[in-house]
């Protein structure tokens, strides 16, 4: 039997979480790779919130930001039907390939599990921080959500090579170590002085950037 | 962008190692596009000639050996003579090498019996002939787009000249560093050369002095124990100093140990993560055959419930409790094999087709069920791997902080000591003090002095790293062009700054390097290729001169030369056939480069193959 670590309990509420807002903000279904590409920005932006991120660090590859134990968080979360897999698309050729479910949540059986992690003083916090990403999340086009994950500042740093880990968090400061939340804070150099960004328009103003470095390709 | 030479015509007269041949005497050659062979057996001058083309051009200097040399300077001396030892007598031996540089070429005469610059011109500019040899070093520098002559003969060493002495760049960091600051930040190249001269200059005066003062310290403990009489502080005293001087020696060991686990626990953990996203990708292609084998099997049933059946056929793991699931997979299976519903198991009320599975899905299920088996072995490989890096790590660390801790009981404890002494030894203390704190605000003077001069240098250092940045795609593109045709392992160009300090003390840069990644090939994991001898003679070689084939080709929009002595040397008949084709592809396919290449006559594909795209006019210099 797969042993579960408070780590895999911490991944899996998370992601029942992250699946709440992206549903409050109509981002669902949502198709695996774009929940992972949002489980970065969950990752990378949460210390402007001042949360700790669940993955300090993730391997860089091109086809964009993928964690081995969220996807076996989803798969669990399938298999006690709190996820519910609308329909299966078979994506790539020869041994790249794979099947891709696209996800929304089971309110009915989401909603005990939800009450339980919101009940959490932090938790509340991690609830709006998502709310407030899903909404900037869901500006992006579906079709460039996957690949937004790729222009994040963190990610797309010259100084990391595809295949080399991106560190966020992990080993580095989250704050001065991450250049996401580096770019975030660069902001306030260009607003007028008597105006102060709190951390809400920071993240939707860097979202904003993803989106637009998005549509530019 | 730099400008690299590109090697036209070379003409050597009145020198015995090259006579000619009847009425053509002395040696000439053109060179023009395409790989240029120097063939002959041993001791007839073809090594001699190549040197002849460097020491032309950078007359009787060599660079120093890449490193923070201080303010010591970037060149050494070339036995001016050498090549006057070659023969008995070189006395009106004189060599002239006509060599492009972008539109313009370049003329230049020495004498060989000690390399003087006897004539030197540019084709734009040959009414004004250069006089001197530091007219000519600025004029070679300027031609070649660099900062300096001292760059010059770097990038020369280091790019266009392979030979006898191997001199390294791949698997060289700190040469990487000078080159690509050379290359790529020329309006800086000296201002950044001139700062780590004084922070190498300032460390060091500072580390002196503070050995000048521990030594002060040290005989004036050691002459107030000596000239009192003996008391127990002072016995004690001078164990305490023993003891502490020994942790300071454990203290430097300990860093050592924590760098190298540092080292090698970043290394795991890329480990661990490719072994990770290795399994997945096993797994997903796995599902995928499954999902095609399934598929007919699978209809008429939700997506939901088609991926959990999935998972339990693939996994063999329930998704919904986590236990194993051999049972239910294995009732899947023959539900399948009987097209009976996979759900309940009863009879399908279909059109009565049973869908059997392929010979060639259920082979390719196989194979890639055999394949996930493979990486789920190599991933807990390499977690095992990971965790005992991790706890060396641990371990290297919690040393480190229990020898600082014994170090800093020591240095309480030398402290409450001399507090201790009688009042008469306090005093010859005190003097003596009022000497050691004068050295004190020296040794601080020359460490502020140092990190005055890298906040200077912190700054450029990043604007030749973004630079270099800037051109990274593209110089490992190059590089994955050739290195793929040559190995037949996956070999990867991979940029990964070098962080190190230029003092022993101070702060710690990032630099632009590169590494290798290469397939062992006895597993199937990328590992990283540090140092040269982590690979064969021929990887190593041939690596180094695939970077700097990429590095020309990445930096120089125009015509360049590659000047190899002794290709053929490290090569096996298999390999021997690709080098024929690397230097072909170079020097044949790009519009203006040639490969000047000096090797023995060797047996195989390698010369055949070299000229294969110039056959009709086989350019062999015969020496």
């Amino acid at each position: 039997m797969r042993e579960t670590t408070i780590v895999s309990l911490m991944t899996r509420a998370r992601l029942v979480q992250i699946m709440a807002a992206l549903e409050r903000n109509g981002a669902t279904p949502i198709p695996s790779r774009s929940l992972h590409s949002f489980a970065f920005f969950a990752n990378v932006l949460s210390p402007i919130w001042d949360l700790t991120p669940l993955d300090g660090s993730v391997l860089k590859e091109k086809s964009g930001p993928f964690y081995p134990a969220l996807q076996r968080e989803i798969d669990y979360l399938i298999g006690r039907s709190v996820l519910t897999v609308v329909s299966l698309k078979s994506m790539g050729h020869g041994e790249a390939s794979f099947i891709e479910p696209s996800l929304r949540l089971s309110k009915a059986n989401a909603q005990p599990v939800l009450e339980v992690v919101d009940a959490l003083p932090d938790e509340q916090m991690t609830a709006r921080f998502l709310d407030q990403l899903a909404a900037a999340f869901v500006e992006i086009t579906p079709d460039e959500r996957t690949d937004a994950a790729t222009l994040d500042a963190a990610y797309s740093d010259p100084a990391v090579a595809s295949g080399r880990i991106v560190d966020f968090a992990e080993w580095v400061e989250p704050t001065f170590g991450n250049p996401a939340w580096s770019t975030a804070q660069a902001f306030q150099q260009y607003m007028p002085s008597n105006m102060v960004l709190n951390r809400a328009e920071k993240l939707a103003m860097y979202m904003r950037l993803i989106k637009k470095r998005a549509a530019n390709g | 962008m730099a400008c690299f030479p590109y090697f036209e015509k070379i003409v050597i007269a009145d020198y015995q190692l090259y006579p000619g041949k009847g009425d053509e005497l002395g040696l000439q050659a053109h060179f023009s596009k395409g790989p240029w062979i120097l063939l002959g057996v041993n001791g007839l001058g073809k090594s001699t000639l190549l040197l002849i083309l460097k020491h032309l051009l950078v007359g009787a200097v060599s660079p120093r050996g890449p490193g923070f040399t201080g303010s010591r300077s970037d060149l050494l001396p070339f036995d001016n003579r050498f090549f006057a030892h070659r023969v008995n007598d070189s006395s009106k031996a004189t060599a002239t090498a006509s060599v492009r540089f972008g539109s313009v070429t370049l003329h230049i005469t020495r004498q060989l019996k000690d390399l003087r610059l006897t004539d030197a011109y540019r084709s734009d500019d040959s009414e004004n002939h250069i006089a001197t040899e530091d007219q000519y070093r600025e004029v070679l520098a300027n031609l070649m787009g660099l900062a300096n002559f001292e760059d010059s003969v770097r990038v020369l060493d280091r790019i266009t000249f392979f030979l006898e002495n191997r001199t390294s760049l791949i698997w060289d960091v700190s040469a990487q560093f000078e080159i690509f600051r050379a290359l790529l930040a020329p309006t800086i190249s000296e201002e950044l050369r001139k700062l780590e001269a004084d922070i190498v200059s300032n460390d060091s005066t500072a580390r002196n002095l503070n050995a000048a003062l521990y030594k002060l310290v040290s005989k004036r403990d050691s002459e107030i124990i000596r000239t009192k009489t003996s008391t127990e502080t002072q016995a004690r005293l001078v164990q305490a100093i023993a003891l502490l001087e020994s942790l300071e020696q454990q203290e430097l060991t300990a860093q050592t140990e924590l760098t190298s686990a540092d080292e090698e626990r970043l290394d795991r953990r890329i480990e661990v993560k490719r072994a990770e996203r290795a399994v997945e990708d096993a797994l997903q292609a796995y599902q995928q055959t499954k999902f095609q084998v399934l598929r007919h099997a699978f209809s008429g049933i939700e997506a939901n419930e088609q991926y959990v059946l999935l998972k339990i056929i693939a996994d063999r793991l329930c998704p919904a409790c986590g236990n194993e699931a051999d049972g239910a997979a294995h009732t899947l299976e023959e539900r399948r094999k009987k097209n009976l519903c996979l759900v309940c198991g009863s009879e399908k009320h279909s059109d009565g087709k049973v869908v059997s599975t392929t010979g060639v899905l259920q082979s390719q299920a196989e194979d890639r069920f055999n394949k996930l088996e493979g990486r789920q072995k190599e991933l807990g490989t390499a977690v095992e791997r990971f965790n005992a890096a991790l706890e060396r790590h641990r371990k290297s660390e919690d040393k480190l902080d229990e020898v600082r801790r014994k170090t800093d009981e020591a240095q309480k404890e030398v402290r409450r000591l001399r507090a201790k002494l009688p009042t008469s030894d306090q005093n010859a203390l005190a003097r003596e003090e009022t000497r050691i704190e004068g050295l004190r605000r020296e040794v601080q003077n020359f460490r502020r002095d140092r990190e005055l001069a890298e906040q200077k240098i912190e700054g450029l250092l990043k604007r030749l790293k973004r630079a270099t940045e800037n051109h990274r795609t593209e110089l490992e593109k190059n590089f994955h062009r050739r290195v793929r045709a040559f190995f037949g392992q996956e070999v990867r160009l991979v940029y990964s700054a070098r962080k190190d300090r230029i003092g022993q003390g101070g702060k710690v840069f990032e630099f632009p390097a590169f590494e290798v990644e290469m397939t062992s090939g006895a597993t199937s994991g990328n590992f990283i290729r540090r140092t040269a001898d982590q690979v064969s003679l021929s990887q190593r070689e041939y690596l180094d001169i695939v970077f700097r084939m990429s590095l020309l080709e990445t930096f120089s929009d125009r015509g360049c030369s590659l000047v190899v002595d002794g290709p053929e040397g490290s090569l096996d008949a298999l390999f021997a056939d690709r080098a024929g084709e690397l230097f072909d592809s170079f020097g044949h396919r790009r519009t203006t480069s040639n490969v000047i290449l000096a090797c023995n006559v060797v047996e195989g594909g390698f010369i055949p193959i070299l000229c294969g795209h110039f056959r009709h006019l086989l350019n062999a210099v015969s020496a």
